[in-house]
């Protein structure tokens, strides 16, 4: 632990703690978005993020440090997306038990990978228009959906899912290109 | 990630978009669980889409996860159950409720509408009331076709005349969405095309009145491989405008038929990917929001149809109440056709 580590710390709290809440919430988004990539419901994926840190939490101890804590994690990801993929009477998206490992197995790859992707997101979210930040921040902060989006900013549902449709397609174009060069533009 | 670059959006791009939104109906769902099924393409636009959907969720609670740690440990020690995922979840929310109202005071005081959304505001609140507008359409610029030719010079191609007998058409609109277009065919005939917002249709000539319960069916077909026309989506056209291009306002030359000084808004795209025309360039009388002239410059064309084209206002004279209706533009024995499908 570092000095700086040591005189931040609040007491009361285990280094153990410390070290988990850090690795948790530097691979959240790589969690959240795997999840939802096998479970297609964001409030679904939500709950699991939940779960998914009380499950690691758990089995902390038996962590080993050599490994990524994301590849870790992502394996308990995979068993809990699927153990609620079976309880579910209606899925968002049905597949066979052979589409939806296929598709765990290139979430994981896009997973791993989540820490470059979020530095790409904060530099093509400047990109945007004030507009278009203004209704992903609409959907995303204020978790409003299309329709409550539309209403409030007196526009048709359509207009609102062009802005959002061609925010995310500008985001991704513009974080392949990010991780494409070797240094950010 | 997918390697492509600057493709156009794809049916299954939206159609994974409209998933991740909840916004898919159960055909929708088994459509594109097919194409997950079938294809390693689809399997990595969708990972490519929900991690970005993930990023997004996470970036707006950014902050909340680490902002009390106690309380947090508290909860996941106990045995994982549904009312702790709840308890969680209050915290988690309760915890983000600062920073949200942080963020969303500086973003509401980043965010304050200026002069030109303002004004845009007040064009589309013009075009929206059920006021009856006539315009003449001036084709620019022609534009060429693949080959590098005029298609000025080019015979007439099927149901898509050359781009520049669209100019000197008539495009006469009641609110945002009726609409009647009147157009010369290089054949001599004349080819009128409405939407009474309920439902379109399309006479050519003397030919048999085509009609659809989709309104849009055949303002679709008037520019070769277009799935819509600019020009009679005004609406959606001044959307773009206010959500997607940088605006600027500029001087219009005084117009004799306005009796006010119009005000003028050029909008320029941010980026190809956005779609739509490169520039659009409004006229419009600033007492009443009523557009006189509208530049289209920089139309998507795929090959064909006019690079660039102009509307003109040219009467604001009250049409017949019926003329947005197929009857009031044929005799009563006309065939009548109803069509299911789009018009190649």
């Amino acid at each position: 632990m570092t000095a700086i580590e040591s005189n931040t710390r609040p007491q009361g709290e285990n280094p153990a703690q410390l070290e988990f809440t850090r690795l948790f919430v530097a691979s959240q988004a790589a969690f959240q978005g795997f999840l939802l990539t096998l479970v297609h419901d964001r409030h679904a994926a939500d709950d699991l993020v939940q779960e998914l840190a009380g499950r690691l939490w758990v089995k902390f101890g038996d962590y080993e440090r050599s490994r990524p804590f994301v590849a870790w994690g992502l394996g308990f990801a995979r068993l809990l997306a699927f153990e609620w993929r079976r309880h579910q009477t209606r899925l968002p998206v049905p597949m066979d038990e052979q589409t939806l490992q296929a598709l765990a197995d290139v979430a994981a790859e896009r997973s791993m990978a989540s820490d470059d992707r979020h530095e790409a997101l904060g530099h093509c979210l400047q990109h945007l228009t004030d507009h278009q930040r203004q209704v992903l921040q609409a959907r995303y902060y204020k978790d409003q959906s299309v329709a409550d989006i539309a209403r409030q900013a007196q526009r048709t549902e359509m207009a609102v899912y062009k802005v959002l449709k061609r925010a995310h397609q500008q985001l991704l174009e513009c974080m392949r290109i990010n991780l494409a060069s070797p240094t950010p533009p | 990630m997918n390697d492509s670059t600057h493709e156009p959006p794809t049916e299954l791009e939206d159609l994974i978009f409209r998933s991740l939104h909840g916004l898919t109906d159960e055909a929708e769902s088994t459509a594109l669980a097919t194409q997950l099924a079938s294809s390693s393409e689809a399997r990595e636009l969708f990972a490519d889409h929900a991690m970005l959907h993930g990023l997004l969720a996470t970036e707006a609670q950014a902050g909340a996860f680490a902002a009390d740690r106690e309380a947090f440990f508290a909860a996941l020690e106990n045995p994982p159950s549904s009312p702790n995922i709840i308890r969680i979840r209050r915290w988690w929310w309760l915890s983000a409720a600062a920073a949200m109202v942080i963020g969303l005071l500086s973003l509401t005081l980043l965010l304050l509408p200026n002069n030109a959304t303002a004004a845009l505001d007040q064009v589309m609140a013009a075009l929206d009331r059920s006021v009856d507008c006539s315009y003449v359409i001036r084709v620019l610029d022609p534009g060429t076709d693949r080959q590098g030719g005029n298609p000025v010079e080019k015979p007439d191609r099927g149901r898509f005349p050359p781009s520049s007998f669209l100019d000197g058409a008539r495009l006469h609109l009641r609110g945002s969405s009726q609409y009647v277009l009147e157009q010369a065919l290089p054949d001599g005939n004349t080819r009128t095309l409405g939407s009474d917002g309920q439902s379109s249709w399309c006479i050519r000539g003397e030919g048999p009145v085509r009609t659809s319960t989709d309104p849009h069916h055949f303002g679709a077909g008037v520019l070769a491989g277009k799935q819509s026309t600019p020009f009679l989506e005004l609406r959606t056209q001044l959307e773009d405008l206010r959500n997607f291009y940088q605006l600027e306002w500029f001087t219009p030359p005084a117009v004799p038929a306005s009796s006010t000084p119009l005000k003028g808004l050029r909008g320029s795209r941010h980026s190809a990917a956005q779609g739509g025309p490169k520039e659009i360039e409004l006229w419009f009388d600033p007492a009443t929001g009523q557009i006189h002239r509208m530049v289209l410059n920089g139309l998507p064309r795929g090959g064909s149809g006019p690079a660039s084209i102009a509307l003109e206002l040219t009467s604001t004279t009250p049409l017949p109440p019926d003329f947005f209706h197929h009857e009031a533009h044929h005799g009563p024995s006309r065939r009548i056709e109803v069509e299911t499908t789009r018009p190649r």
